[in-house]
């Protein structure tokens, strides 16, 4: 309203209007009306408050200038329009209608008739105030006077609340509580803020005055929402409760950023009320209100049970029932593997899905990797408005580094439906996150809920972050075996592709293997399992080149036993169907764990061992130990995964569904963790190796083997190497020179005759170890680090060691035509000796030193004319045993002389007169003569006739003894001469007590981790199959098998060997060996008088006779020794024979040159082996006890090769 | 026991100590003691000895110290005294054949060894029999050995134990010893709960009731797959203290050992069996039927079968297995 005063005469506005006779001399009444208007406007508002409509006013006048001429006319009010209405007092209450006669006095007018007025309409009022014309023409009556007054509608001012969305959502904090988390220093992620606009709308802005200047006052919010200034929401916003007109009323308004405090279950109202005072000017609409809601969006992250998965079980070792089979149970165990349901994951509480954040493995290209399951809550409707029904519900990628991606299923390839709020009031929706780009840092990758609707008045944002959830996206880089090299000692990995050497430490220490996994980005505290997954070829042929011996071994010791069908009665007992090898079986549920790799903390548990990654230089990584099994031959794939693919933890190398089917359920083998190698394309593998290494010590000046090769042993390095161990040589040789070898006592050198079958005199030295020098062949001290487990070897001619004495041995008397001539010595020498198998060998000097000859005697029996006599027994001399070693057919055989002592001797068998002499009486009948002719002792006579004088007749007294020459006549007193005739005196030698220091040889040893082995041209194979024996014995082979069969030496879990046995000196194996023979023949060892039959006479006696019967290829015959009577009271064995059927006893006999009859004998008949050398069919294995055996296997049998597989070799035995 | 064999053990008499004492020298004077004993007995030499072979003749016996202190003494010493001619050493290699039957008496259990074996890779010896038989010189040449073995050596046990040990070459076998072992002492254990081996049938003791004793029947020699073969067994020895109980009451059961012996070969097939026995004035008795077959240890050929039961051993039994 103006306060503006306006006097007008004419028009609105002039104060006074011109009287026309101004001028004039005539002095006349001039009579001017005015309308002095002391407000021009008035402000009103037909509807809002009227009562608060202005009240204006102004003045009717009429004045009069000259001489009072008492003017009586009215001054008439009139206005233009009905704008404002009039009223005559000041309160308005008296309404004035300028439309009809509305006049006053000119005297009220003289004074001033205050009109007031009120705006109607907006618009000018034209006033008029029209003076009746004056009835006295002096009177000059002006006007009429016109002015105006103006209706100004008042500015209504309305507050105004615009919203973005009719939501806002909650602010879910997702990060409190997090503070301990993986990113504890992460900033909190707030949901994108609702913004509202809160203005005033005026229906006026001028005149200034009556522009909007009080406040608004913004309430409703409190309880549910907080209100920013910004969008980042860091300006709280202020003065809610009197927002100023300004912001109010500018072109921006006062734009405020809710973000829900607190949900709410209905909407609540925004209120905007004015504050202030209300001019006349103005009107304040009511406040406004607006629905608004605090609304949730919300999702639920999965992860692994890992409580539960830890505590899920598949045994790999079991049997099943009635089949202990491995490839039984090994599908018994992919089936339980199949079978095995990993537990659903588990709700994530809300510091887990933002503080510690959710592991995923970045997709491979064959989708091994699993992916986290995570559900859109459903919605409560009542904090959505069915406004919102149509807005988009989306899961956004709010990764920092790293990228997620939705699918709609766990495994498929689709992304999940749209969703709309509407949607997700009816139910929640399931959908499944996958890494598909490697976070930079720990939870550095995230997924959002984002809310946006569709396009209407205000623009919209997307509303971010409604629940969110942090994902670290690795991906395990690489997976290898780390192993650093000690210099000073041999590298068990990196030297040989895929070769993991278990044996250079003790075990199970030296199968630890160290598995680090890399990550691609240094990420910190990721949880990684460590697999070895075995070859599906582990315990078959293709690895272990035998198959695990679960079932059927072959053994030629138990391969007769006895498999009589099932439900065969024998001796009143049900054959029960158990094989009859079954204790020799490997079950593999009984093979200990101690044998087994190791990868998890039992091997029952499904998931494997775990560790954390921690920060690299470059990328983080985790270290593993592992241990591999001790079965060389096995091969591994190292594998790691992080522990939310728990489904990795099945994975089974090679394994295929059956069925067929590449369903990752079923199929094992078709989802993979991260194998060994620089690419999951190329996996490498560990191969279980053992190795260990020879040093050859070497002799000089000796052509044998002592210089061997490398390729000297390419059998045995070929050996090992089937049983999956190297065999390697040293570097340096061990070397022995001639000064050292010289000295050795006792002497190492030996003429090769005398230790080598057959050799020649002059055919060189042989070098000859055994228990008393071999110690100084051998390097003394601890092998060198870099070859720990080293075994010298040292070759020599012969191993023979000192064996005490032979037996004593007693022979049969022999005639002297049983001794022949026999070499004593290279000088050309002989002596009459016959050979006596003293039953070990023997070699002068002897081993032990000293004397060969340990004892010894002779008896002498003499026979003449029939009569045994048995001299007293002579000691020998030492010189009286020697060695021929040309002649001898066994090393143990000795030679022992004829005696010096005992001479070729003859009797006086009878004598004819060839002179009888003179003086002979007839009383010299009777008397005895002594022949003069010299002997050991002299002949007798007796005169047993004289004619004249003359002896005529005489017989022998006494039969003498005499030596070659004997005299060719005897002479007597007086001239006696005797014709003698001679024979000789029977002498046969009979040896007792003979008795020499033996030895015994052998092939080769290994004692103390130091190898001899005997090398012999003529068996070159032998040398190799013995340095293979003996190194096998070092290793514990052949493993022990003594019944009732306890575990073998092996392994307490691993069955006794089959084919071998504990008889207490080193095991040895009897694979394939044995007594088969291509032919055998039965012969007569012993035949004894059944029946002496009749007619026999003495002179029967030494008549050999044939057995009658049987078939044979050669007859046997005895000789008759005695008899008795008529009959026959002894027999000895002539001939053996050779009989492919015997004849049953009693046995007839021949009667060829004999008088009696009816002689049967029994006989005992004895196989004998036809073929003395292997059958073909036989080969042994290279741990049979003894050699050489041509025909063998020169290798470890099929039965050994598992045992040698499982043996630790991380020391000699 | 023949007077051949009793000769060698009473022969081979060593007091206390000097059983751990025995050097070559030793051996060596025994050894010519008992050759002496045996040649007074041996028949009169014949006048042509090598006209002809003999019979092959053994002997065995076996001697070792009844008490035997381990914490004094590094060697557990046994003596195996052999006596034969060559035609038995060409009938059968002692070096390859030679075994000792050990039972532990405490468990009853039995292990063999070949005692003429040694740590080291031996050369083949060739089969017995093979080649030509010997002349009769060389069958008719006698000889009296003694190893002395250190059974310490083959892997015995150093607890405190009793032994009982016996020689076997093929088709014979020696007197039973026995050894009081004092050594580490053994820890203290329960007679093991065992199930009788299957098919084995109790039977009533028919033995002597005042000896220890152990004697088989055999249904006969030869043996051949589909027919019974029902051994008859009778034993009676003192209870070992570890006898095994009957899991199914409280009988006792009395681990018996047959041994199949065959020539030559080198590894012994042994089964044992658990034989229900009654308890009798401190010595188990209990005869059983027992078909071969269920031993799963039958090689094919001729095999001589042992019974081995405590301090008893019985045999050989000659068996001619025919697959």
């Amino acid at each position: 309203m103006s306060d503006t005063s306006s006097d007008s005469s004419g028009s609105p506005g002039e104060t006074v209007k011109p009287c026309k006779y101004k001028g004039k001399k005539v002095r006349a009444e001039v009579v001017t009306p005015s309308i002095v208007v002391k407000d021009a406007y008035v402000w009103f508002h037909d509807k809002i408050r009227p009562e608060r409509n202005q009240i204006g006013m102004f003045t009717l006048k009429a004045a009069w200038t000259g001489d009072d001429l008492n003017y009586k006319g009215r001054g008439k009010f009139t206005a233009d329009n009905h704008r404002v209405e009039f009223f005559s007092d000041s309160r308005c209450k008296k309404p004035i209608d300028p439309f009809k006669d509305v006049s006053y006095s000119f005297s009220s007018l003289k004074t001033g008739v205050k009109i007031y007025y009120k705006g109607r309409r907006r618009g000018d009022t034209e006033l008029t105030l029209t003076l009746d014309p004056a009835k006295d023409d002096r009177i000059t009556v002006e006007g009429p006077a016109t002015n105006s007054v103006r209706a100004r509608p008042a500015n209504v001012i309305t507050p105004k609340i615009e919203l973005e969305y009719v939501v806002a959502l909650l602010d879910r904090k997702p990060h409190a509580g997090a503070k301990d988390s993986n990113n504890k220093d992460a900033p909190e992620i707030p949901p994108t803020p609702t913004y509202m606009l809160v203005s005033v709308e005026q229906t006026r802005t001028e005149p200034a005055e009556c522009q909007f200047a009080g406040t608004a006052e913004f309430t409703g919010y409190s309880t549910n929402l907080d209100l920013f200034q910004n969008m980042k929401c860091s300006k709280p916003a202020a003065n809610l409760d009197a927002l100023p007109a300004a912001g109010l009323t500018g072109t921006d308004k006062i734009k405020l950023w809710a973000r829900g405090k607190k949900v709410s279950t209905a909407a609540f109202k925004l209120k905007l009320t004015l504050k202030g005072t209300e001019d006349v000017s103005q009107r304040f609409a009511d406040p406004v209100t607006e629905d608004f809601n605090v609304s949730e969006l919300k999702m639920t992250l999965n992860w692994n049970d890992q409580g539960k998965i830890a505590a899920l079980q598949a045994d790999p070792d079991q049997a099943a029932p009635g089949d202990y089979s491995l490839d039984k149970q090994l599908k018994t165990y992919h089936d339980d593997l199949v079978g095995l349901v990993i537990p659903d994951q588990i709700t994530m509480n809300k510091k887990q899905k933002a503080g510690v954040g959710r592991f995923l493995h970045c997709q491979s290209a064959d989708k091994s990797f699993s992916r986290a399951r995570l559900v859109v809550n459903k919605l409560e409707a009542a904090q959505w408005p069915a406004e919102t029904d149509d807005h988009m519900v989306t899961l956004e990628d709010g990764s920092d580094s790293g990228a997620i991606a939705v699918f709609k299923d766990a495994d498929g390839t689709d992304p999940p439906d749209p969703m709309t709020v509407g949607d997700l009031k009816k139910k929640p929706v399931i959908v499944w996150v996958e890494g598909t780009t490697d976070s930079d840092t720990l939870c550095d990758s995230r997924l959002f809920l984002q809310l946006y609707r569709p396009e209407r008045d205000l623009p919209r944002r997307r509303k971010r972050n409604a629940d969110w959830a942090r994902f670290t996206v690795v991906t395990i880089e690489s997976v290898k075996v780390r192993y650093k090299p000690d210099p000073n000692k041999p590298e068990a990995w990196g030297v040989d592709p895929k070769r993991f050497y278990i044996n250079f430490k003790d075990d199970p220490d030296g199968r630890e293997v160290t598995l680090r996994a890399r990550l691609t980005k240094n990420i910190p505290g990721v949880p990684l399992l460590f697999m070895l997954a075995p070859s599906p070829d582990n315990m078959k042929a293709a690895n272990w080149g035998v198959d695990l011996p679960d079932r059927d071994i072959k053994t030629v010791t138990v391969a007769s036993a006895h498999t009589a069908p099932s439900g065969t009665t024998l001796g009143g007992s049900t054959v029960s169907e158990t094989p009859v090898d079954a204790k020799f079986v490997w079950k593999w549920n009984e093979i200990s764990d101690e044998l087994k790799h190791k990868d998890k903390n039992d091997r029952k548990y499904l998931v494997h061992k775990s560790k954390k990654t921690k920060s690299g230089k470059t990328v983080a990584f985790a270290d593993m130990k592992v241990t591999l099994s001790r079965f060389g031959g096995d091969v591994f794939t190292a594998l790691a995964y992080i522990n939310e693919d728990p489904h990795l933890a099945k994975y089974v190398e090679g394994h295929t569904d059956a069925g067929g089917s590449a369903e990752p359920a079923k199929n094992l083998g078709a989802r993979k963790p991260r194998p060994l190698g620089d690419a999951p394309s190329d996996p490498e593998v560990i191969e279980v190796w053992r190795k260990f290494w020879y040093q050859r010590v070497a002799v000089e000046g000796f052509d044998t083997k002592a210089g061997f090769t490398h390729g000297d042993l390419a059998d045995a390095i070929a050996a090992y190497e089937e049983v999956v161990v190297v065999l390697d040589r040293t570097v340096a040789d061990h070397d022995i020179d001639a000064a050292t070898l010289n000295g050795m006592s006792p002497q190492a050198v030996y003429p090769r005759y005398m230790v080598i079958p057959n050799a020649a005199t002059g055919s060189g030295d042989a070098l000859v170890l055994s228990n008393s020098n071999k110690a100084q062949f051998f390097p003394s001290g601890a092998a060198p680090t870099k070859t720990p487990l080293r075994v010298p070897i040292a070759v020599c001619d012969a191993q023979w060691d000192p064996d005490g004495n032979t037996a004593t041995k007693n022979t049969p008397f022999a005639a002297k035509a049983k001794f022949a001539d026999v070499p004593t010595d290279d000088s050309g020498g002989t002596a009459l000796a016959i050979g006596v198998n003293m039953g070990k060998d023997t070699c002068d000097p002897p081993l032990q030193g000293g004397d060969l000859f340990a004892s010894g005697n002779y008896l002498v029996k003499e026979k003449i004319a029939g009569t045994s006599t048995t001299l007293a027994a002579v000691a020998l001399a030492s010189t009286d045993v020697f060695i021929a070693y040309q002649q001898r057919a066994v090393l143990g055989q000795v030679f022992v002389k004829w005696p010096a002592a005992v001479e070729d001797e003859f009797y006086l068998d009878g004598v004819a007169v060839a002179n009888g002499g003179t003086g002979c009486t007839p009383a010299s009948i009777g008397t005895s003569v002594t022949v003069n002719e010299a002997g050991v002792t002299a002949a007798q006579v007796t005169i047993t006739a004289q004619n004249g004088g003359a002896v005529t007749a005489v017989t022998v007294a006494n039969r003498g003894r005499y030596q070659s020459p004997q005299p060719a006549l005897l002479t007597g007193a007086n001239g006696l001469q005797l014709t003698p005739t001679w024979k000789p005196v029977v002498k046969q030698i009979k040896f007792t007590d003979l008795t020499v220091q033996g030895a015994k040889d052998f092939l080769g040893e290994c004692q103390n981790g130091n190898l001899l082995a005997v090398y012999d041209p003529a068996e070159a194979a032998d040398f190799t199959d013995t340095v293979i024996h003996e190194c096998g014995h070092a290793f514990g082979q052949a493993p022990e098998g003594t019944p009732p069969n306890p575990p073998s030496s092996t392994h307490d879990s691993i069955p006794a060997h089959p084919n071998t046995k504990d008889l207490g000196k080193g095991n040895h194996c009897w694979f394939e060996a044995g007594t088969q023979k291509t032919s055998s023949a039965w012969v007569m060892t012993s035949a004894t008088v059944a029946n002496g039959g009749a007619g026999y006479d003495p002179g029967d006696v030494n008549e050999d006779e044939e057995v009658i019967g049987g078939n044979s290829e050669t007859t046997a015959e005895i000789i008759i020794t005695s008899v008795s009577g008529d009959a026959v009271d002894g027999v000895a064995i002539y001939d053996p024979g050779e009989y492919t059927t015997k004849p049953a006893n009693p046995v007839a006999i021949t009667t060829n040159n004999v008088t009696g009859a009816g002689l049967t004998i029994d006989v005992v008949w004895t196989e004998k082996e036809m073929d003395t050398s292997m059958p073909a069919a036989n080969t042994p294995c290279v741990m049979y006890d003894s050699g050489p055996q041509p025909t063998g296997l020169h290798k470890y049998c099929s039965v050994c090769t598992p045992y040698l597989l499982a043996q630790d070799m991380s020391k000699f035995k | 026991m023949n007077e051949y064999q009793a000769a060698m053990i009473d022969t081979v008499r060593i007091d206390g100590d000097a059983w751990f004492a025995l050097g070559d020298k030793q051996i060596l004077a025994l050894q010519l003691a008992v050759s002496h004993r045996i040649q007074a007995l041996e028949p009169a030499d014949p006048d042509d000895a090598t006209a002809a072979r003999p019979a092959p003749a053994i002997s065995l016996a076996c001697a070792a110290p009844t008490e035997a202190d381990l914490t004094r003494n590094s060697t557990l010493p046994l003596l195996i005294v052999r006596y034969s001619n060559g035609m038995r050493e060409w009938l059968v290699d002692s070096d390859t054949n030679m075994l000792v039957a050990a039972t532990d008496l405490d468990t009853g259990n039995v292990r063999c060894i070949r005692p003429l074996d040694r740590d080291k890779r031996m050369r083949e010896r060739g089969l017995s029999a093979s080649g030509p038989m010997p002349d009769a010189f060389e069958a008719a040449t006698t000889g009296l050995g003694i190893e002395q073995i250190n059974l310490l050596g083959f892997g015995f046990t150093t607890e405190t134990t009793r032994l009982a040990l016996s020689a076997i070459d093929f088709d014979v076998r020696s007197n039973v010893v026995t050894v009081n072992v004092a050594g580490q002492e053994r820890p203290p254990r329960a007679a093991p709960l065992a199930d009788a081996t299957p098919f084995v049938q109790p039977q009533p003791f028919d033995g002597p009731t005042d000896v220890a004793s152990a004697a088989l029947m055999l249904p006969g020699e030869d043996a051949s797959p589909g027919r019974s073969f029902a051994l008859r067994g009778d034993v009676r020895v003192p209870a070992p203290s570890y006898a095994p109980k009957s899991r199914d009451g409280d009988g006792k059961l009395l681990p018996v050992t047959l041994l199949f012996v065959q020539r030559d070969r080198r590894a012994v097939e042994m089964a044992q069996i658990l034989v229900p026995v009654q308890a009798s004035d401190g010595m188990l008795e209990g005869g059983f039927t027992f078909d071969l077959w269920h031993a799963h240890a039958v090689p094919d050929g001729r095999t001589q079968l042992y019974l081995v039961a405590g301090s008893e051993v019985a045999g050989p039994y000659p068996i001619m297995h025919v697959a």
